[in-house]
């Protein structure tokens, strides 16, 4: 057989990575829409109607850890996403209950030393994101319904979504990792295998934790964290999303 | 040299891993490649005439029906080959869930068919080889007690059995042992599928790379060029 001599394509050009970076945007416009909202919620009262956790500040605090890589987080796409929880969390000495979920599944990519990321940082802002989203969620709406959400969520579903966030962002992490690596990254290369093949084990399991959600907001962010068959339904089918916003 | 994508077949015993293995380099090219790959299946009802021949030949085989299988497969195959692969080659890798190498252990098991006699009949009518076979390799015992283990996939009576799957990988061992007897299955690799998905799928992706057939550098996003 002869050599083939394979076309080197132009990752620019594919249309899910604009869909992603809008997915991102839309997740930075909600903080600003809502932040306001979430800490007038969590200035009234510790606890939440629809989650059963005695003070939810908890939900929004963030642990100190060593910033990530700033050229991995730019070329993953995640700047905003590691920057938010930085500059916005509460500093209550108060633990995050949806960290420790986050940051065992963020290490069980990330075991090597010779990749420059931040294990702590992606736990505390996957586990960040999936808290403030819940703090707003019972003024949410569900997300096929649009109609005034009435459940409640278990902190087990929430930390599920934090593991499920996180294992999108060490994804993320570790492919620009290997883009800016001028040779060969076995270890690299192996975090990212087991980076894939994570996300299809839970692929069976996200419809129904979607439904558990059931908000949109927090279903979104989940949703489209990591590479499965309904990670882009609204942005392929032409809806987009953000339209209640 | 060829300038276009390769066509490989993920082959192996039900419970080897195929479909994490497929979606695993689907998942990789896509991502870091930047190129969607295009999957089929071993047969994909393309010639729609023969969609009876198939699924009798198939679930029901027979003394009598086992020549119009294997004309109904050589038609199915050269179809997907006109209508699917050979278009999507320039823009896309083609990743087929099972291939030829299959087909060469059904008609070996079912009906007592040399591989090489298959083969032959087979290689008549299809005139596309592949770039690369995977055969994700296990112990029979341990495969069966991995597909008998899966939730929502139907195992039938007929095939996952013991007797049968040594059978399978009669054959399999081999194809490996004389690859070059059986051109049409392009480079046949042995992969190790007793590793966890993680590590299978990273031999895959060494292995192909290794043999030029994934790109030895992973596609650079503009801005983004690796620093020397």
């Amino acid at each position: 057989m002869p050599p083939l001599d394979i076309p080197l394509a132009t990752p620019d050009h594919q249309v899910w990575r604009s869909w992603l970076a809008l997915a991102d945007a839309l997740m930075v416009q909600r903080f600003y829409l809502h932040r306001a909202e979430s800490a007038e919620i969590l200035g009234q009262a510790a606890a939440l109607p629809d989650i059963d956790l005695a003070d939810a500040r908890a939900l929004v605090t963030v642990p100190e850890y060593e910033l990530i890589d700033a050229e991995l987080a730019d070329i993953s796409g995640l700047t905003a996403f590691f920057a938010i929880p930085r500059r916005s969390a509460h500093r209550e000495a108060l633990s995050h209950p949806l960290w420790e979920a986050a940051v065992t599944q963020a290490a069980k990519l990330l075991r090597s030393e010779h990749l420059s990321v931040s294990v702590p940082e992606m736990a505390a802002a996957a586990a960040w994101w999936v808290g403030f989203f819940a703090t707003i969620r019972h003024r949410g709406v569900h997300h096929r319904t649009l109609e005034p959400v009435t459940s409640t969520v278990g902190l087990d579903t929430l930390r599920e979504a934090a593991r499920v966030v996180a294992l999108g962002t060490a994804l993320r992490v570790i492919e620009a990792s290997l883009r800016t690596s001028p040779a060969v990254d076995a270890d690299a290369e192996r975090a990212y295998c087991a980076a894939i093949t994570g996300s299809i084990k839970i692929e069976p399991r996200l419809p129904a934790l979607l439904e558990d959600l059931a908000e949109l907001r927090l279903v979104d962010l989940v949703s489209l964290a990591v590479p499965w068959r309904g990670r882009f339904t609204k942005y392929a089918g032409g809806t987009g999303a953000g339209q209640v916003e | 040299m060829e300038h276009r994508y390769p066509f490989i077949a993920i082959e192996g015993m039900d419970g080897t891993g195929k479909t994490t293995v497929r979606k695993g380099l689907f998942r990789l090219w896509e991502s870091l490649y930047a190129v969607t790959p295009l999957c089929i299946l071993t047969t994909n009802f393309l010639d729609a005439g023969v969609g009876g021949d198939i699924v009798a030949g198939k679930y029901a085989p027979t003394e009598a029906n086992r020549d119009h299988y294997m004309e109904a497969l050589a038609a199915d195959k050269q179809a997907t080959l006109t209508r699917m692969v050979g278009p999507a080659l320039p823009v896309r890798p083609v990743l087929s869930d099972r291939w030829l190498l299959s087909e060469l252990a059904f008609f070996a098991a079912k009906h007592s068919m040399r591989p090489h006699d298959t083969y032959q009949r087979l290689a008549a009518r299809i005139h596309r080889p592949l770039d690369a076979t995977l055969v994700l390799d296990l112990p029979v015992e341990e495969s069966l007690a991995r597909s008998h283990a899966r939730s929502g996939d139907a195992t039938r009576s007929d095939w996952d059995t013991l007797d049968v799957q040594q059978r399978v990988r009669a054959v399999y061992e081999s194809v490996l042992a004389e690859p070059d007897a059986f051109p049409l299955l392009g480079d046949v690799v042995r992969i190790d599928a007793a590793d966890g998905p993680a590590a299978v799928l990273h031999q895959v992706w060494t292995s192909l790379r290794d043999r030029g057939l994934i790109p030895a550098s992973v596609a650079v996003i503009e801005g983004t060029e690796p620093s020397c």
